[in-house]
């Protein structure tokens, strides 16, 4: 079977040659789902040539369909033969088949896709939107955990948050548990200080509001104001956090922000607590080797292909001061950035403007998270990892109107 | 005819030695250059005996058991002492090149009219010929002394390899003859390996020895340069063997390695009676044992390329 | 529901071509205590110390320290071949462990005296080889009318399959096993892989296996560890071992691999950047 594909205005024409069947049916799912994750969602196909279609055929149809419905898209079928017209009519799936295609998609040869160096566009959710910062608990390693350290915290709907805490009520019993953690819109993901350890989830749910037990807590309460959506072009092919941070930042031209940002991995660098520092008895720093014992670092760039949830705080460099709980080291794009992501099986996003709220939900209603990262910026001399980085996705961001205490 | 019967005799006397070797060179698979010097060693002390009136049975005995211990300590050295194969042969060959000059006391042993093993056959056979020193065989005349030689040699060394078939099938002989298949394999049934090198080069060297101290006896005299290029004689007799008759089995095997001998010692009774000088015979072999190493592998070649070209032309 | 101890491996040690610049670290103090009709698998990375481990258990060198008690005896100075009469083996290399120039009844009459010391009487006797025809007819490999054939010229599957047989004859206190079906092609290997586990579950016997698939590691009814630069660093057991699975140990992998490239300039980076 032959498969080829035209862009044509926003539909991507496809042109599927033999016969679809069991033999050919996964390589055929594969081929136009991956058009899909390169953020085509409305497929056009064009069966003239199209000789057989099985019910392996049809499944895989069935397939790119439900992941195009996702993301509001679709697909119709043009030009069937007669095999494949019956083949769809008597199984029910009339409904993909049409004339002609669609009016608004131009006809013949198709012009050559402009070269963009990168495509990223700005949407305004809602002018004056902002978010108040709060740091009820500042922990900085590797201080010993003590109660009077730690505080409680209820994250809502309009709640965002990163830190290090633990889902036990009381500290006797989170002494143990004390682990990277992340709130966004009244869903909580937290590690487990153990290596290995898949993470664990909390969500906003009828009356339950997720509650931890805070040791270290950046929280920021209010609505997000713009959204940024991106995507690679011809000489972009991803983008690293601190890099889209910097592009919010001057977006907004503020001090600091906050964003949330969802999208495909490029590769993520990051480390995480493997020990409690419930367990530290004193204040202190942990020296090489003992610090292998207390978080781990990724060591690779990892997860690529998979989906990243991350919400972080990011401050411009020049206006920081001692740089609070924001990782001391510059960021690619002059700000100064600490945040936290959660890493999920991949799901292809709409495009355009979409709302957080429901497109994060759709996460969370899908297969558990994989892992979570506190990301730092691996710039160590000719080894280093460099930044996280995604390839497409979106930033939904606000400015934070008291950043002091980011500064 | 007196030719063929001392090439037959000859042949049935060295047999013993390519027998030892069968066992070190084939079956526990070590290059054992023993061998120069343990069938010189067996001449040597078998002749010393004889000369200073022992009986020829006890002084072939202890030749024999005198060669068993040159092999051990060769297997030792190369056991115990982790010095490589050749090496350790060469070590004892050396060593044993001034032992068997300490015994003899000199460079050559003279046995004359001294009794030998063939005395006994030599009566049984006068009495059965009613004291005629001739006999005829195939209407030729044959001095009965040569021919209880053969016969004495050809009982010894037919005993000699039903023995060693015996003992080859037991399960101390297979334990011996996997060492040289596998010695990895033969310490994970619980043999101590090297325990088998060391048997199997006692018992090579003791026939080795049981050859020499035949051949002092057959031939007249012991030599202190007897020994030289044997391992090499013994080498082409086993390969002339391996090619007449195969070795699908230990019996085939053995009677291969006393035809390959008998055969080897005509084919140079009959080139010495063509001309050929005597003192190239060794040359002569070392070629003839070189060109049977490397013949299959260049015969894989020619037929490579004669079968190749012929497909493609 | 764990036996008595059937192994117990303290403390050993073993360096390879000490202070050269070769110089490998292949155990070190490795302590491991295997209970008596167990079945264990090991894993790790290449060059891990697996096979060392087993070849320490064989006797294949001696310690630099530590010491090996085998069903009560200390077995730590024994030479390899005594150790023999305990400890059945089977490698990697399906060539390893048959005689391939000698039949198969003289490959097998050697397993059947294992242990037994030597004897001038006639290897392959005829009620030896009725005995021998009707376990290797338990294979289902239609050798027990080739019992005449070299060894040598059977497949590896075949020869593998014998060598289990070999190695399992006289009850070993304890079966070794070397990848010893990872030289195999894919059907032999299952094969092989199915005898085995075959063999030691009616025969009860305590096992090492040594395997490079996580898979067969997994299915195994006992207990799973991993070992990394010379060290056992994990142990799944009893309902640990009910839980994992392959994931579970890639994640271990990885872990243990994280560990490694986590050095002094990422403790200095992160001293910067975790906050
Ligand atoms: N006999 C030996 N001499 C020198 N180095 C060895 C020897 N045997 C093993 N090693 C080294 O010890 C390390 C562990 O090897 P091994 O136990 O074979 O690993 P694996 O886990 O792959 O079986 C490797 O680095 C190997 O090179
Ligand atoms: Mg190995």
């Amino acid at each position: 079977m032959q498969i080829t594909h035209q862009k044509k205005g926003k539909y991507l024409l496809i042109q599927a040659a033999g016969r679809l069947d069991a033999s050919w049916s996964d390589h055929f799912a594969d081929t136009l789902l991956t058009q899909v994750r390169h953020g085509h969602h409305h497929l056009v196909m064009d069966f003239s040539n199209l000789s057989f279609l099985s019910s392996a055929g049809i499944r895989s149809l069935a397939r790119i369909y439900k992941e195009l419905i996702q993301v509001k898209g679709g697909f119709q079928i043009i030009h069937a033969t007669s095999f494949v017209d019956n083949t769809l009519k008597s199984t029910g799936f009339g409904m993909w088949l049409t004339e002609k295609p669609p009016a608004d998609m131009p006809v013949g040869k198709a012009a050559e896709e402009p070269v963009r160096p990168g495509q990223i566009e700005f949407h305004l959710l809602e002018q004056d939107a902002s978010l108040r910062l709060l740091v009820p608990a500042s922990w900085r390693p590797w201080q010993m955990a003590t109660p009077d350290r730690t505080v409680v915290r209820k994250f809502g709907e309009m709640d965002f948050a990163l830190g290090i805490g633990s889902a036990s009520g009381n500290f006797e019993e989170a002494r143990d548990h004390f682990g990277e953690f992340m709130a966004v819109a009244g869903n909580v993901v937290y590690q487990p200080p153990k290596e290995g350890e898949h993470p664990d989830f909390l969500l906003s749910q009828g009356d339950f509001v997720p509650e931890m037990l805070c040791l270290q807590t950046l929280q920021c309460t209010g609505k997000m104001s713009h959204l940024m959506r991106f995507a690679p072009g011809k000489h972009t092919l991803f983008y690293g956090v601190g890099e889209i941070a910097g592009m919010a930042l001057k977006q907004l031209d503020a001090d600091a922000l906050a964003f949330v940002l969802l999208g495909e991995i490029d590769g993520l660098v990051g480390s995480t607590l493997i020990r409690s520092p419930g367990l530290l008895t004193e204040d202190r720093s942990i020296p090489y080797p003992e610090i292998k014992g207390w978080v781990s670092f990724c060591a690779e760039r990892v997860y690529a292909g998979q989906q990243a949830l991350i919400f972080g705080l990011a401050a411009r460099k020049d206006a920081v001061q001692s740089g609070g709980l924001l990782s001391r080291v510059s960021a690619t794009m002059g700000c100064y950035l600490h945040a936290h992501a959660t890493v999920f099986p991949y799901q292809p996003l709409q495009n355009g403007k979409i709302d957080l709220n429901t497109t994060i939900q759709r996460f969370f209603d899908g297969a558990p998270p994989v892992a979570m990262l506190h990301l730092v910026e691996d710039s160590r001399p000719a080894v280093g990892l460099g930044e996280s980085a995604l390839i497409r996705g979106a930033c939904w961001f606000s400015p934070v109107n008291n950043p002091e205490g980011l500064l | 005819m007196n030719i063929v019967i001392g090439a037959f005799t000859m042949g049935l006397v060295l047999a013993l030695l390519t027998l030892g070797m069968l066992i070190s060179f084939r079956m526990i698979r070590f290059t054992d250059i023993t061998v120069d010097g343990s069938i010189t060693l067996g001449a040597a002390l078998a002749s010393l005996l004889i000369v200073n009136g022992w009986s020829p049975w006890t002084a072939t005995l202890l030749a024999v058991l005198a060669g068993s211990v040159a092999g051990m300590i060769t297997g030792i050295l190369y056991t115990r002492f982790n010095i490589q194969m050749i090496l350790s042969g060469i070590l004892m060959m050396t060593a044993l090149y001034s032992i068997n000059l300490r015994i003899m006391g000199r460079s050559n042993i003279p046995l004359l009219d001294t009794p030998t093993v063939s005395n006994g056959v030599e009566s049984v056979l006068l009495g059965l010929t009613g004291g005629a020193t001739r006999i005829h065989i195939l209407g030729w005349p044959v001095p009965l002394s040569d021919f209880s030689v053969l016969v004495s040699s050809l009982l010894i060394c037919v005993i000699v390899a039903i023995a060693l078939r015996y003992f080859l099938l037991t399960h101390l002989g297979t334990a011996l003859r996997a060492t040289g298949n596998n010695p990895q394999m033969v310490r994970a049934q619980g043999i101590n390996n090297k325990s088998m090198v060391v048997l199997g080069l006692a018992l090579a060297n003791g026939l080795v020895a049981l050859s020499g101290a035949l051949l002092a006896q057959y031939q007249g005299f012991a030599d202190v340069q007897m020994g030289i290029g044997m391992m090499v004689w013994g080498l082409a007799s086993i390969i002339i063997g391996e090619a007449l008759v195969g070795k699908r089995s230990i019996g085939v095997m053995i009677t291969g390695a006393i035809l390959g001998t008998i055969f080897f010692r005509l084919l140079i009774a009959i080139a010495l009676r063509w001309g050929l000088n005597p003192n190239d015979l060794k040359l002569v072999t070392a070629v003839f044992v070189f060109v049977a190493l490397v013949a299959p592998y260049w015969m894989k070649l020619l037929g490579k390329n004669v079968f190749g070209g012929t497909r493609h032309a | 529901m764990e036996g008595p101890v059937m192994l117990e491996i303290k403390n050993i040690s073993k360096t390879f071509a000490p202070k050269t610049v070769n110089e490998v670290r292949a155990l070190q103090q490795v302590s491991l205590q295997i209970s008596k009709g167990s079945f264990t698998g090991v894993i790790g990375t290449n060059g891990s110390g697996k096979s060392t481990l087993l070849n320490a258990i064989a006797g294949n060198f001696e310690l630099d320290r530590g010491s090996v008690v085998l069903d009560g005896q200390n077995i730590t100075r024994w030479p390899e071949f005594k150790r023999a009469k305990l400890i059945g083996r089977v490698f990697q290399n399906p060539f390893a462990g048959s005689a391939a120039g000698m039949s198969i009844a003289e490959n097998i009459v050697m397993a059947m005296r294992r242990g037994r010391g030597w004897s001038l009487r006639t290897a392959v006797t005829s009620s030896e080889r009725r005995e021998m025809a009707e376990k290797v007819h338990s294979l289902k490999m239609g050798l027990e009318d080739r019992l005449d054939n070299p060894i040598g010229n059977l497949s590896g599957g075949q020869r593998q399959a014998l060598t289990l047989l070999m190695a399992t004859w006289l009850k070993p206190k304890l079966l070794l096993l070397d990848e010893h079906t990872a030289a195999l092609d894919p059907k032999s290997a299952a094969k092989v892989a199915e005898l085995t586990s075959k063999i030691i579950a009616e025969e009860k016997l305590t096992a090492l296996m040594v395997t490079h698939s996580m898979q067969q590691a997994v299915d195994l009814p006992g207990r799973i560890i991993m070992m990394h630069r010379g060290q056992v660093v994990e142990d799944f057991r009893d309902e640990m071992k009910q839980r994992v699975r392959v994931p579970d140990l890639i994640r271990v992998f990885e872990r243990v691999q994280k560990m490694e490239l986590f050095d002094q300039s990422v403790a200095e980076m992160l001293e910067q950047q975790y906050v």
